[in-house]
């Protein structure tokens, strides 16, 4: 029987466990990412995206230090501070409760950890671990902040205020995620209807995020919101982040309320991430069963059956159902083509702030979507098969059953939704009915032969090491060299086509080509025509060598 | 003269100036079952990537059921080949994977299902055939390398621990499953660190170190040519044969 001692043990953290836990976590976090392009990547694509919000802290900072200093009352010193702070404290929340969720909130080892140290040790070594990452988000564009009150007011005293407050949104904000995320663990590993649809939920939510950025709706929901935000207690983190701010005289409730909250919630949270964590490391993980409790029977797909009329062979069916089927369980894969929706943002901002869609948006899509396409599944035709590619080289299955077996997953997807899209765009750009066909034609053709380039570049320049995706999930993303030729490729593709089919962008081009040559040289329209002419011609002769390419070295590719 | 299922002369594989497998002779009789034994990296596994075609050789020939191992298309319809690893998709259920390798080997979907069926209940896998294979043990995720090697009724199967990680009732199932094949006309290079298991299925041994073969023949007559003489067993052997020149005989 448990004695009270252990049943302490059992929910209060021992602090030193607890930090070299998080010690220990945060070392490998770092030596797995530094061995990671991909992931490397992507943290360099974000610290840009934070080094902008650095910027316009300290702007934000300097220009707020300047007006206090004339005596004036800035909107940030007027309730602009309350809003901000409170928004950062909601996004490190939500960031910590899918922490939680995701991988990050797992036992390693198989619980190996439970057998040595209590649940609260680990629950805690994990949660201080979550918060030192997710405060190396927070500290630059605190610091920007402080620094530019400090130069604004000619003081450095605003530094403490910010820094108080940037340490209780922290600390705060992940006692508070991390056991809303256990306790949303714990429910998806009990439900089995929940575990199944984990991806779905974790690609929908992503896009969700991606609408709301892109569609500007992020300010309306701040907007609706500021009551809340501007509201205690989440403004007086605002009030804390300005109490050593010259100037400023915040509500003595909100600074002192903010570091009282802050202390209790961090404290209240730990301890009850401790029960939240046990009842999601306990739960017995749901079996994905395909049919609960029915005799096994052969499976049964429509989207293999639509497979299996579009192609012939059983070879090609196999790889193409093979392929769509590990993306729909594993749709984290796509991760590696979701980043040029970044650079659709500001087209979505344009599009809401002018209220039209512009001429180039639908050639845009054709574009991305004949880039996804073909560099979600094509462009690594080698390394997607991971640790069954033995299989495929030791099976009757050819080249050709293998290129056109993804070329067809290609199409069964990106086909109809490349088209929908574009032509939808080119409807709201205003296309003459022609037009939007054309674009729509011009989509679902893009996709394929895209595809084929992709696998003729893939096969040639493969890649087999994988990157890690969430849990023991590793997918193997194509080749940098394989990426790059693709895309200038694609892209001349595309570029050359919409210089054929618009005489907008026609004149668009030349302009764009013109400023860009050095010397004062200049380009004239006949010269581009010709030029994308040549292009699409040279496009239109590498598809048939791409696709030799592809047969011949996908059907002849031996191990090292 | 017996034909042979396996044949190699002079087998080289060198990765710069290291020799994975140097200058190896084989002769497998169809039928037969060949114990390939050697310590960890003796060069098993390149060996059998050699004679399955998925590396080509340094130097040397080599043909399995008659095909030369640089001609694939002719030869993958005659092997089937489970690695150490199990090639699986982790996503794919235990049917969906099967059914994707039958499929790679051109067989309709009717008549693989039906196969599929037989062999998943001969290794007590068929009632979790529609769980996915990231959920499955380590000896289930064998089972299904190892009914894949086999779905397309090979004529050489090439069989990489083949029991390593399963219960000892699948590890049975698995012998009984060699013994059958061998009893047909199937011919199967077993390569596997469980001496009992090669003891019992083995019609010929060799014996690899250091990409070089040490000992080839007949369980028995090895046994007996051992410094023990007819007393001694495959461990035996197996220690004499693969130990360092200078170094003592663990038992001696």
């Amino acid at each position: 029987m448990p004695t009270p001692r252990s049943r302490i043990r059992e929910a209060v953290p021992d602090a030193e466990a607890a930090v070299e836990l998080a010690r220990v976590d945060l070392v490998r976090g770092y030596r797995k990412l530094r061995g990671q392009d991909f992931w490397l990547l992507y943290g360099a694509l974000s610290a840009v995206g934070f080094a902008l919000i650095t910027v316009y802290a300290y702007s934000l900072g300097h220009d707020t230090g300047v007006a206090l200093a004339a005596g004036e009352t800035p909107w940030f010193a007027a309730g602009g501070a309350a809003t901000a702070w409170s928004v950062a404290w909601l996004f490190t929340v939500a960031m910590l409760v899918v922490e939680a969720v995701g991988s990050n909130g797992d036992l390693d080892n198989d619980g190996h950890y439970l057998t040595l140290r209590p649940t609260a040790d680990i629950t805690a070594g994990k949660l201080a671990s979550a918060a030192v990452k997710l405060a190396g988000f927070m500290l630059f564009p605190a610091l920007g902040l402080a620094l530019g009150l400090s130069l604004g007011l000619g003081t450095p005293v605003p530094v403490l205020g910010v820094v108080a407050a940037a340490t209780v949104t922290v600390t705060s904000a992940a006692a508070t995620g991390y056991p809303v995320g256990f306790l949303l663990k714990g429910v998806v590993r009990r439900s089995n209807v929940l575990t199944q649809l984990k991806p779905v939920l974790g690609v929908g939510i992503g896009l969700g995020y991606f609408a709301v950025m892109l569609t500007g709706e992020f300010t309306t929901a701040i907007d609706a919101l500021r009551p809340v935000l501007r509201a205690p207690p989440l403004c007086w983190l605002g009030d804390l982040s300005l109490a050593t701010t010259p100037g400023v005289t915040p509500g003595a409730t909100g600074v002192a309320g903010a570091l009282a909250l802050g202390v209790v919630v961090a404290g209240a949270g730990v301890l009850l991430a401790v029960p939240a964590a046990r009842y999601a490391w306990r739960a017995d993980g749901m079996a994905s069963t395909e049919s609960d409790g029915e005799p096994t029977t052969a499976p049964d797909h429509a989207v293999d059956r639509l497979l299996g009329v579009l192609t012939r062979a059983p070879a090609t069916h196999g790889v193409a159902s093979t392929a769509l089927l590990q993306i729909y369980r594993s749709p984290l894969r796509l991760v590696f083509v979701a980043f040029p929706l970044v650079g659709a943002i500001p087209v979505g901002e344009q599009v809401l702030a002018g209220g039209t869609v512009p001429r180039y948006a639908p050639w845009l899509a054709v574009w991305y979507g004949a880039w996804a396409g073909g560099a979600a599944l094509p462009l690594n035709p080698l390394g997607n098969q991971g640790k069954s590619l033995p299989s495929l080289l030791t099976a009757r299955a050819g080249g050709r059953h293998v290129v056109r077996g993804y070329v067809a997953a290609t199409g069964v997807v990106a086909v109809p939704v490349s088209g929908a899209v574009a032509g939808l765009l080119a409807g709201a750009a205003g296309y003459s009915l022609g037009g939007v066909l054309g674009v729509v034609v011009a989509a679902g053709s893009a996709v394929l032969a895209a595809s084929v380039l992709a696998a003729g570049v893939g096969s040639v320049f493969p890649r087999f090491e994988g990157v890690d995706l969430a849990g023991s999930r590793r997918a193997v993303p194509p080749s940098k060299v394989a990426y790059g030729v693709f895309s200038a490729t694609l892209t001349a593709a595309v570029v050359a086509a919409t210089v054929v089919r618009s005489e907008v962008l026609h004149d668009a081009v030349t302009v764009l080509v013109s400023r860009t040559l050095p010397f004062g040289w200049r380009v004239s329209a006949g010269t581009v025509e010709t030029g994308a002419f040549v292009a699409l011609a040279a496009v239109a002769v590498a598809l048939p060598v791409a696709y030799r390419v592809a047969v011949a070295r996908l059907g002849g590719y031996r191990l090292a | 003269m017996t034909d042979l299922a396996i044949r190699a002369d002079g087998l080289t594989k060198r990765y710069g100036d290291e020799a994975a497998v140097d200058d190896l002779d084989l002769a497998v009789p169809a039928g037969s079952v060949y114990g390939f034994l050697g310590p960890n990296g003796a060069g098993k596994t390149t060996t059998m990537r050699l004679l399955t075609s998925l590396t080509d050789p340094t130097a040397g020939t080599a043909e399995v059921a008659g095909v030369p191992v640089t001609d694939r298309a002719a030869l993958t319809p005659r092997i089937g080949y489970l690695p150490a690893d199990p090639p699986v998709f982790d996503e794919l259920t235990g049917w969906e994977q099967l059914r994707h390798v039958a499929r790679l080997h051109g067989l309709d979907d009717g008549e693989a299902d039906t196969r599929i069926e037989s062999l998943l209940e001969r290794f007590d896998l068929l009632a979790d055939a529609d769980r996915r294979i990231e959920s499955y043990s380590t000896g289930m995720t064998k089972k299904v390398g190892v009914v894949a090697a086999m779905l397309h009724d090979p004529d050489v199967l090439f069989l990489d621990e083949p029991t390593s990680g399963l219960d000892p009732r699948a590890a049975r199932t698995v012998r009984d499953t060699v013994a059958d094949l061998s009893a047909g006309d199937a011919t199967v290079l077993l390569s596997t660190h469980v001496l009992p298991v090669v003891d019992e299925l083995a019609d010929t041994i060799g014996v690899i170190d250091d990409g070089v073969l040490v000992a080839d023949g007949d369980p028995e007559n090895l046994k007996s040519t051992a410094r023990e003489g007819s007393a001694a067993d495959l461990e035996t052997v197996f220690m004499e044969v693969t130990a360092d020149a200078d170094a003592p005989l663990p038992d001696s």
